[in-house]
């Protein structure tokens, strides 16, 4: 008898203890659908989770058009990079605003939507959902160029 | 014999906590690796940037795609067996201010994906959505290119398509 007491305690310990390890398994099992892809009970036969293209561009393609401004060819078959570096006065800032804004008037396409540029020389700027690329150039001055462009 | 009978009756939690624990953790590795994901869009669009990415350099188009034994897989590092076999379709043209094609034919993967694209993708109104169809992506980038030692400008269209359904992570 003094025994049989004994052993219904352990048991009634094992018992709350089954409770507490079946609420933790739970909260297990909630944890891990929450970290698991969305609609995860519907895709344990079919359909998949659809991963989203950001709407902005990628950096690179910022990089790219930014290189392509740059060598784009002007009159005197000079370029924007050589404005740059060889002026020294001020007016290649308002040379290099005008002729960027007139190549920049051909948009490129992503799923025949247009991109959109904005362009700015030594000015700050506002980033917003913009991806951008940047170069200094340094000869008797610096000069920040800056171009950000996103999907319209 | 009294204490045997106790022995019985704790060992029903026992093998209850044991399975509950089991279970719990078969039940969440499942659910957590069972989700499916859709890469479709994201394969076409990073075989788009490879191509325009190996095709120019700082603004220009490279030298080397005008030339007649032009060839892209090498050019761009693509293995041929991969690209042609499964599902996958890509297709490249660089047209001058005239609209003409400065290039020879660029172009691999299914063929009949060309077709496929113009049905879910081009103007809003036309288009049809189609889930469990292909995915395309149609880019126009502006570039520059050396003729008679000039400098002129040209415009690089990229349709490149995925198909790759692919399986769940945990293959179930």
């Amino acid at each position: 008898m003094k025994n049989k007491k004994a052993q219904v305690g352990t048991t009634l310990t094992w018992m709350i203890a089954f409770l507490v390890i079946f609420f933790i398994m739970l909260l297990f099992l909630v944890f891990t659908s929450a970290l698991a892809a969305k609609n995860v009970l519907l895709v344990l036969n079919e359909g998949k989770n659809k991963i989203d293209i950001s709407s902005s561009m990628n950096p690179l393609t910022s990089q790219r058009k930014l290189f392509y401004v740059l060598n784009y060819p002007l009159e005197n078959n000079k370029t924007i990079k050589e404005l740059i570096i060889f002026s020294s006065d001020e007016t290649v800032k308002i040379n290099i605003q005008k002729n960027a804004t007139k190549i920049l008037q051909t948009p490129d396409k992503i799923q025949n939507q247009e991109i959109c540029y904005s362009f700015f020389i030594d000015k700050p700027f506002k980033k917003g959902n913009f991806n951008s690329a940047e170069i200094n150039f340094f000869n008797n001055k610096k000069i920040n160029v800056k171009l950000y462009s996103k999907k319209c | 014999m009294n204490k045997i009978g106790g022995e019985k009756l704790l060992s029903i939690w026992w093998f209850l906590v044991l399975g509950i624990v089991g279970l719990g953790i078969v039940g969440g590795v499942f659910i957590f690796y069972s989700a499916g994901v859709d890469i479709r869009e994201i394969e076409a669009n990073v075989l788009s940037e490879e191509i325009i990415n190996c095709l120019t350099g700082q603004g220009y188009v490279n030298d080397a795609l005008f030339e007649n034994d032009f060839d892209i897989f090498k050019e761009c590092n693509f293995n041929k067996e991969i690209i042609n076999s499964r599902e996958f379709y890509f297709e490249v043209e660089i047209l001058d201010n005239n609209g003409k094609n400065l290039t020879k034919e660029i172009k691999a993967g299914k063929s009949s994906f060309k077709a496929d694209c113009g049905v879910t993708s081009g103007e809003e109104e036309k288009k049809i959505k189609a889930e469990k169809f292909l995915k395309c992506i149609q880019k126009e980038e502006s570039v520059i290119y050396y003729k008679n030692n000039e400098k002129k400008i040209a415009t690089l269209y990229i349709l490149t398509a995925s198909n790759q359904r692919g399986k769940k992570i945990a293959g179930i």
